[in-house]
């Protein structure tokens, strides 16, 4: 897979301890959305999870290695899967799926950095096929900021609402029904400034992502008629993907031609579940399929560099 | 591992960020308020107002609202002065005919409690067969009308319509009430009111007070949860005994078994000895035209004649008018001439006819029962009594303001419906605290 470490001989900062928390910190512009708009039990639930992330991978660590390892990682994919939950998620809901990505997605697969899938969108997954009543557990952003009921007994969801009807300035800022953390717009894009401008994340493959997706989404509305592209931006959650899922540099490369057709990937296969379906499948169901090809990218970068490298050989 | 100069950067990287996060966010707040109620609002109205009209509408957050498991939301309506003008109220109720929820607005005016619409909510999923056109028949029904609502009972067109063949003959039309004359181990004298109309009975209600006037009456206190039994709550059983009464018109049809319970009437597992006893009383009276007026002043003056004319200091009479006096103490109050037992009416008038052969008071009335309703051997059943439990929906009947035909031939569908606007009574009257 990636490399975790730079070589010792190598004088950088840029170490993954580095990485990890650069990663947790740009999350804090979604988690404040959360907070702000949902209150207490964003709050809660955002902690718990990245608190049991963390303790289940450390436990599962010292079992298997007899060893303590850095934490971050883990509180990032705890954190993460935290903001793509519906709000009014109770936590036993979200325990379940911290404990699938921590230990059936990360650790059986081999601990950190081995893991084929973001354990995050994974986790998420899992949720969303084991749980599909608890997608409706949406709430109006604003509302009983300190109602924590929802924790223990979850929600009978919310209705009569429509997308539609919100005008582009609350799209923006995120002031609709939503997941935690794939609202708002502004605040997903202050996250992905940060990664890029602390070096954490190449800008080209979130431009590659973002460009391909709204080509396609402009196709799919010229021919299918499916969704608005600028409301499909909004409010589909594709820019958490572009800055959060994306950016994993344990099962996504992070570098080179492989990463930007990895990116170009993805954005179809957004695009694509978009017009079937929509909710949290357009976010996680690519960036998992993404993660699972990303051997055959990388063989297949092999193979070609390989192929063309015999050619420049013989040639001369 | 990271150095303390790193670590240090990311701390105040992490605190400048989640500030400066928090204060876009607030702005964000504040720049799209006004957004944000121009669109509520116009949601609302294009939702609401065919339901209640009002200014403007705000959605309320309660705590009570998690014990009405049918109640999604709750929407108050205001004037432009801001003043309440009433309540919309999206509930859910279970369509029996395919176990599907049905969503229903229902608006409720502030002041007077009359129902102002009702409608399938917008983000009905349609699930149910009950169809826009049977809702649109119970408004027009129930629309102006006092909430709760109860359905088939005490309508005089159809009380005449279903009775006719099930009536007892010699009935005068009025109030009728009988009551124990001792009270029961726990203090409570029992009472039934009948109200006879043209020949049918149309109204029963059968409660118990208290020997002790600080204790609430039966029906209260069953639905306070102070006074239990088995099964459903005493105060709906009773209402559905009530129910069934009125649909067979007589108490022998009630196929009380020896033990005092019946198997005909569903949900009802208490012992109806007293109820059948004092309804026979009231039929009786009826016949003998002995009305409840007669009656309570009948009973004031055997208290009276027992305590030589000190009546009045004895504080017998209740805030309801009842006399509240057990004559366990007193054996000989009641006795006839010839040692029998009376009770009130032939201790006061001294009329020991026989009013009580039903039999013969009904014109053939072994013929003109339906074969349905046979029953008055011990427990003998030949069939169930129909008795719409659902109807009551947890409220006695002392509480129905209304009472409405329901769709022709569609008792269950008229039940899942009224259940619903019920629901709705149930809430607000917690809410609001009526009746308080």
């Amino acid at each position: 897979m990636n490399m975790k470490h730079s070589a010792p001989f190598i004088h950088t900062e840029m170490n993954d301890s580095y990485i990890s928390i650069v990663h947790l910190i740009s999350l804090i512009p979604v988690m404040a959305v959360a907070v702000v708009y949902y209150g207490v039990r964003a709050a809660i639930l955002i902690l718990f999870c990245a608190g049991v992330f963390a303790a289940s991978d450390d436990i599962c660590t010292r079992v298997r290695d007899h060893r303590h390892d850095s934490y971050l990682s883990s509180l990032f994919y705890g954190s993460a899967f935290a903001l793509l939950l519906p709000p009014d998620t109770p936590l036993y809901i979200a325990l379940a799926g911290v404990l699938f990505g921590s230990i059936v997605i990360r650790q059986l697969s081999g601990g950190r950095g081995s893991a084929l899938i973001n354990p995050a969108a994974a986790a998420r997954l899992f949720i969303r096929i084991v749980f599909p009543d608890n997608e409706c557990a949406l709430s109006f952003p604003g509302q009983s900021r300190t109602y924590i009921r929802s924790l223990l007994i979850g929600s009978r969801g919310i209705a009569g609402f429509d997308i539609n009807d919100y005008y582009p300035s609350e799209l923006i800022t995120g002031r609709y029904p939503s997941f935690l953390g794939t609202a708002c717009a502004f605040m997903m894009l202050a996250g992905l400034i940060y990664l890029i401008a602390k070096k954490a994340y190449k800008f080209y493959i979130p431009l590659a992502y973002i460009a391909m997706t709204v080509m396609l989404s402009l196709i799919a509305d010229a021919y299918l008629d499916t969704s608005n592209t600028k409301m499909f931006l909004l409010t589909s959650g594709v820019l958490f993907t572009s800055a959060y899922l994306l950016s994993d540099d344990e099962t996504v490369r992070q570098y080179g031609v492989v990463s930007i057709v990895q990116a170009f990937f993805c954005a179809v296969l957004t695009v694509l579940v978009s017009v079937k379906t929509s909710g949290i499948d357009v976010i996680v169901v690519p960036v998992v399929v993404t993660g699972v090809m990303t051997g055959v990218f990388d063989y297949a970068e092999r193979v070609i560099r390989s192929t063309w490298e015999e050619k420049l050989h013989v040639k001369p | 591992m990271l150095n303390r100069k790193q670590l240090l950067r990311f701390t105040i990287e992490a605190v400048l960020l989640s500030a400066v996060s928090v204060i876009v966010m607030l702005l964000g707040i504040f720049a799209t308020n006004s957004s944000e109620y121009e669109r509520v609002q116009n949601s609302y109205m294009a939702n609401f107002s065919n339901v209640l009209d009002a200014d403007s509408y705000d959605r309320i957050q309660s705590n009570l609202m998690e014990g009405y498991s049918g109640v999604n939301a709750v929407y108050e309506g205001v004037d432009a002065n801001g003043t309440p003008v009433g309540f919309v109220v999206e509930v859910q109720v279970t369509d029996h005919a395919n176990g599907q929820p049905l969503n229903l607005l229902v608006g409720v005016d502030y002041n007077t409690a009359q129902l102002t619409g009702l409608m399938r909510a917008p983000d009905d999923l349609h699930l149910s067969t009950i169809t826009d056109e049977q809702i649109a028949v119970i408004l027009g029904q129930t629309y102006g009308h006092q909430i709760p609502v109860a359905y088939g009972v005490q309508n005089e067109d159809q009380a005449s319509d279903s009775t006719e063949q099930l009536r007892l003959e010699g009935l005068n039309d009025g109030v009728y009430y009988a009551q124990t004359l001792s009270a029961d181990r726990t203090g409570y004298i029992d009472y039934v009111e009948m109200s006879i109309e043209n020949g049918v009975i149309t109204m029963v209600q059968w409660d118990a007070f208290n020997t002790d006037m600080n204790i609430k009456n039966r029906r209260e206190s069953s639905l306070d949860g102070v006074y239990e039994v088995s099964g459903l709550n005493w105060a709906s059983q009773s209402y559905i005994l009530c129910h069934a009464l009125i649909d067979v018109q007589n108490p022998d049809l009630l196929a009380m078994k020896s033990d005092g319970t019946t198997d005909i009437v569903d949900g009802v597992t208490v012992n109806i000895r007293t109820f059948v006893n004092l309804c026979v009383e009231c039929i009786e009276n009826s016949r003998a035209q002995f009305d409840k007026e007669m009656y309570i002043a009948g009973l004031q003056e055997i208290v009276d004649g027992l305590f030589e004319g000190d009546f009045e200091s004895l504080g017998v009479v209740n805030d309801d008018g009842f006399v509240v006096f057990s004559f366990d103490g007193y054996p000989g109050a009641f006795m006839g001439p010839d040692g029998s037992q009376m009770n009130v009416r032939q201790r006061i008038t001294g009329d020991m006819a026989d009013y009580s052969d039903f039999d013969s008071a009904s014109a053939d009335a072994g013929e003109e029962l339906t074969g349905d309703y046979r029953g008055n051997e011990d427990g003998v059943r030949t069939g169930d009594i129909s008795v719409d439990a659902d109807s009551i929906d947890g409220l006695p009947m002392s509480e129905i303001k209304t009472y409405i035909e329901g769709l022709e031939g569609q008792l269950q569908v008229t039940s899942d419906i009224v259940t619903a606007i019920n629901t709705v009574y149930r809430f607000l009257k917690d809410y609001l605290n009526w009746m308080a």
